[in-house]
């Protein structure tokens, strides 16, 4: 699906932040949303982690769209739920005809 | 066409495969069953399977008619191969991930995995990379009847997103397949599989955060409610985060 299609502005590389962080730079709210994903599925390293854990208890902005980005997955799961959505998953009767008859005449033709 | 009855046998099997996940003895004589043709076998794979199969197609595909062929696609090209099903996994995993097949080929066709945009979806920063304006904390989820409201706006708002990004957050977050399984059916890398998904969730967030902030402001849309046309929400968004 790539086809040569570049994703727009991916995050610098994990390793390009480590390198800004230990050469003393600041994590900026940039840096927290670009990782953020990482920092929640736990893939930084512990220093990088408890840098996060230090920006999120002094950044009241960040600390909202933690909480925000995490409500709108739950959101995702949930609306999409098949018991959200009882119609999502109804076969129509004529669909269940419809491929066991094309399942039969391609067995015939075999 | 009446419906064809089913033996208690099956009825009895159905029941039991969607309370509690088969055993492998069920799975083992399914799949001798369905690689010996016997007709039974194969209806009660279609009824046990399909109403989930369609399920997945309708998220993925939107569109009913495509959806219903996906599916049928899905268990032609299943039984056509099934000589070859080993029992590496369960028979509804195989499926599901026949039928997720079986949908991203419709899209590819129509080309609507090449949408990449996500212009004016992200979040906004300084220069220096700091937020720019307050995040605003969201309203506490509402109850009963507004419950529905609120899922078909979330619901609207997914479908809103670039198909490119919009895929992945259904495979990973809805259809719950890992990265790994994800980046090989879309045909592209782990690392780009978790780009998008992270932006896709951001970008929905931004799609959703009209709606639901607790303190709406002028440029904040009325109500649990995402505004339709496509360009216009991008563009209500861009205008909120124009201080990037
Ligand atoms: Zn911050």
């Amino acid at each position: 699906m790539s086809r040569g299609s570049p994703d727009p502005q991916p995050p610098q590389l994990t390793a390009d932040m480590l390198a800004r962080l230990k050469s003393g730079d600041k994590l900026c709210c940039r840096d927290f949303s670009d990782f953020l994903m990482a920092y929640l599925d736990g893939e930084l390293g512990c220093d990088v982690a408890c840098r996060f854990d230090q920006h999120l208890a002094k950044c009241p902005p960040c600390k909202t769209y933690v909480e925000t980005y995490r409500a709108t997955v739950d959101l995702a799961k949930e609306s999409c739920c098949p018991k959200a959505n009882p119609q999502l998953g109804k076969m129509p009767q004529e669909l269940v005809n419809a491929i066991l008859h094309a399942v039969t005449s391609e067995k015939k033709c075999e | 066409m009446s419906r064809t009855p089913t033996t208690p046998a099956t009825t009895a099997a159905s029941a039991v495969s969607a309370a509690t996940p088969p055993t492998a003895a069920d799975e083992r004589d399914l799949v001798a069953r369905l690689q010996k043709g016997e007709a039974a076998a194969y209806e009660q794979v279609v009824r046990d399977n399909g109403p989930r199969m369609l399920a997945v197609a309708r998220r993925i595909l939107t569109d009913e008619s495509d959806a219903q062929d996906a599916v049928q696609e899905a268990f032609l090209s299943a039984f056509r191969s099934i000589a070859k099903f080993e029992g590496g996994s369960l028979v509804s995993t195989w499926l599901h991930r026949i039928t997720v097949n079986a949908c991203l080929m419709r899209l590819r066709k129509k080309r609507r995995l090449d949408e990449v945009s996500l212009d004016g979806m992200l979040p906004g920063f300084s220069p220096e990379g700091y937020v720019t304006k307050p995040t605003d904390t969201w309203v506490d989820r509402p109850s009963s009847m507004e419950q529905a409201e609120l899922r078909a706006t979330v619901r609207a708002a997914i479908d809103k997103l670039p198909e490119h990004y919009r895929i992945v957050l259904i495979l990973r977050d809805i259809e719950a397949m890992d990265t790994a399984q994800t980046a090989s059916l879309l045909e592209t890398t782990e690392a780009a599989v978790k780009i998008r998904l992270h932006r896709a969730r951001q970008a929905l967030r931004e799609l959703l955060d009209p709606s639901l902030r607790d303190h709406p402001d002028s440029s904040a849309v009325p109500s649990v409610r995402v505004p339709s046309p496509k360009n216009q929400s991008a563009a209500s968004v861009a205008t909120k985060n124009s201080g990037a």
